[in-house]
């Protein structure tokens, strides 16, 4: 045998031996399947104690959770159960606004009736008419000369209260409407609301309840300056007769006495 | 020298090489080993423990729901505390609501009381008509000043308006009771996360409440007002009269201004 054949005869053998050392299917790549395997399997295993095992115990809280809102804390009955009270209310808001915008007029004469129209207007555009529909009905002021100026200061004022008081209660007519107006929208909203929206309509109508006690306030106090005037004429004219009278005795005895 | 290259020698060189070239990536064996570590220790470490704590959290959170925050047991207590407040005053409430206050005697009193107190718009027609028999009907034209034709007129129409929409305002009194009374009967059976929308209607409720008080308070103002507004009228006509009495009397017994 030729010594070039013996040497790769002994290399040819060395080769396939080295061959068989090796994993046979992927000696191309130099990857150990059966190590892959046995890190995949310890993956395996770990994703299921560490992340499945506690996932399922989240999917369990989440259940339970679920379970609380809809059983206990927003079931389904009682939502639509508050949506059906709203519902059966909108006749008595309904009735709440033709209630409060009722025609009552009753005046008979001319000039009372405009006065009397006007005033039941609940429109702030006839405020600027009230004077001269206040003064037909109840005279306007008398000349300056026609009687004392205290007394005059006195009706003027008398009067301008009188016609504030109207104007305010015009006002408050028109407000009111609004109000109603604005509830049995609100109402109408409540109906069709849902648990988590409703807080927000509750903070509206909440609003608007703190504004309509503004203007209660408003128009309590309105009044309070009409019983306030009331009084103050009780007194002055305590001080007018006083005075008138004064003045006659003083002229009276001019008169009478001896010159 | 030339180099001869011997057989054998090229045989053992080859050989050497494919061994290596086999032997070499069992390196990458010891770099798996190392990945599938840090993926163990991401899944057990930040993954894993992150779930837990989410987990415990989730626990804690339900836990605070059901034990602090809407306990079954206070649910049930607050609605057993509206029934017992409803069975303990709602009909004693009814009761003085509907006790009757009319007071007149006279059978034409009697009849216009039970008219205003009626609490119905409809009988505001025949209030009206009784009105006139209890305080006399408008005089003719020409039977009294202008003047005091007018104010009588404007008062007792203010009057008359301001009965008239107090038998409104009771007539919505009764509608907003029986409101009130069913947002109570809503507020028994309803579940915490309703309770906002029942809240809500009793919040709406009450702003057409004060809606109607505030035409109580107008027609309050305007009475005030005529009322002021006729003792000005009686003070403008008597100071002026006074006046005229005081120069004709000084005029008379010869005093002058």
């Amino acid at each position: 045998m030729k010594p070039v054949f013996k040497a790769l005869g002994i290399a040819a053998g060395i080769g396939f031996l080295s061959i068989l050392a090796v994993e046979p299917a992927h000696p191309q790549f130099g990857i150990d399947i059966a190590a892959i395997l046995a890190g995949l399997k310890e993956v395996d295993s770990t994703l299921n104690s560490a992340v499945a095992s506690p996932l399922r115990l989240i999917n369990q809280v989440e259940q339970q959770e679920q379970q609380f809102q809809r059983e206990v804390l927003y079931p389904v009955a009682a939502i639509n159960s508050a949506r059906q009270m709203a519902t059966s209310f909108s006749s008595s808001f309904l009735s709440f606004r033709q209630l409060g915008s009722m025609n009552v007029a009753s005046a008979q004469l001319p000039y009372p009736q405009q006065l009397e129209h006007q005033m039941l207007s609940a429109d702030p555009n006839n405020i600027g008419s009230i004077g001269s529909a206040y003064q037909n009905v109840f005279s306007p002021l008398p000349p300056q000369t026609a009687i004392p100026q205290n007394v005059a200061y006195q009706i003027d004022m008398g009067d301008a209260q009188a016609q504030d008081a109207i104007k305010k209660a015009i006002e408050l007519d028109a407000f009111a409407a609004r109000e109603m107006e604005v509830a049995q929208k609100l109402n109408q909203q409540i109906a069709a609301s849902a648990p988590g929206t409703a807080p927000i309509l509750d903070a509206e109508a909440g609003a608007w309840v703190v504004q309509a006690n503004a203007y209660t306030q408003m128009g309590m106090a309105e009044l309070l300056r009409l019983n306030s005037a009331s009084v103050s004429n009780h007194s002055g004219a305590l001080k007018d007769s006083t005075t008138q009278m004064q003045n006659l005795n003083q002229r009276l005895l001019q008169i009478l006495t001896p010159h | 020298m030339k180099w001869k290259p011997r057989p054998d020698k090229i045989a053992f060189t080859l050989s050497s090489v494919l061994l290596l070239a086999l032997l070499v990536p069992t390196g990458a064996y010891a770099q798996f080993g190392g990945i599938f570590s840090a993926i163990l220790g991401t899944i057990t470490g930040p993954i894993g423990g992150a779930l837990t704590d989410i987990n415990r959290i989730r626990t804690e959170i339900l836990q605070t729901e059901q034990k602090v925050l809407w306990p079954l047991a206070l649910i049930e207590e607050s609605r057993n505390y509206i029934a017992t407040i409803k069975a303990s005053y709602r009909g004693w409430m009814n009761n003085v609501f509907a006790l009757g206050v009319n007071s007149a005697i006279l059978p034409a009193s009697r009849s216009l009381e039970s008219e205003f107190l009626s609490a119905q718009t409809g009988q505001i027609a025949n209030f009206n008509q009784g009105y006139g028999t209890e305080y006399g009907v408008q005089p003719a034209m020409g039977a009294a000043p202008q003047v005091n034709l007018q104010m009588m007129d404007i008062e007792d129409a203010t009057a008359k308006d301001a009965t008239a929409q107090s038998m409104a305002a009771d007539q919505a009194t009764q509608t907003i009771l029986k409101t009130a009374q069913g947002i109570e009967d809503q507020a028994e059976s309803t579940a915490p996360g309703t309770a906002d929308m029942v809240a809500a209607e009793a919040r709406t409720a009450e702003l057409a409440s004060i809606a109607m008080q505030h035409k109580l308070l107008a027609y309050e103002l305007r009475e005030a007002a005529i009322e002021l507004a006729h003792r000005n009228a009686v003070l403008k006509q008597s100071t002026t009269n006074m006046q005229n009495l005081n120069r004709q009397l000084l005029s008379g017994i010869g005093g002058g201004q």
